[in-house]
């Protein structure tokens, strides 16, 4: 991926961390901020 | 729905990260247990608890913590230099996803795992300065099998 892409990715990925209430995400929760990002394909499935 | 974590564990795991925030490094079981004032075999207890749920990474056969993803508790290949501060990130992905969590400008210098040019990343102002992609050798399903050569 670009860095843009990562960049882009990273934001709601890492930013509620600092969060009391965060819990890891799901695979669905993931597969959307991937898709969201342009990440689509074989590769990039979590499951 | 159950809480997945106990209070207990989440004030743990957010003084961890706050932690690193604040020092770039990971609090030991004696800081946790005086800061959070969780006696120490429910701090153990929690940070297993929290390892097992990929809340936290301890290191092999200790209670040490190894990552908070996006941190590193070790020296890595990916320094983030934040306001003269300096994080270590996993790996690349985790060296953007530090500047995301901190919220402030960055800068990353490193280098191609595959030739060694030098790699420059700037974060500026919400945006990500760079010509370098990233390549990820294991899939995302895979991230887990072995965190660490992830």
């Amino acid at each position: 991926m670009t860095v843009e892409q990562a960049w882009r990715l990273a934001q709601p990925w890492y930013a509620d961390r600092l969060d009391y209430e965060w819990t890891p995400r799901t695979p669905d929760g993931m597969e959307r901020l991937l898709t969201a990002a342009g990440l689509t394909g074989e590769f990039w499935r979590v499951r | 729905m159950a809480d997945l974590f106990t209070p207990i564990e989440r004030a743990i795991r957010l003084f961890v990260y706050r932690h690193f925030l604040d020092t770039a490094r990971p609090p030991d079981t004696d800081m946790i247990a005086r800061d959070t004032g969780v006696a120490p075999p429910e701090v153990a207890s929690a940070l297993r608890r929290l390892a097992d749920a990929r809340a936290l990474v301890l290191a092999p056969a200790s209670l040490d913590i190894w990552m908070a993803h996006p941190f590193s508790a070790v020296p890595t290949a990916y320094p983030v230099d934040i306001q003269g501060r300096t994080y270590w990130a996993n790996c690349a992905w985790d060296a953007v996803g530090v500047p995301a969590l901190v919220g402030a400008d960055a800068g990353i210098r490193t280098g191609c795992a595959d030739c060694g040019d030098a790699i420059a990343v700037d974060i500026r102002c919400g945006r990500a300065e760079s010509d370098a992609v990233m390549h990820f050798a294991v899939p995302p399903r895979r991230f887990w099998d072995n965190i660490a050569y992830t």
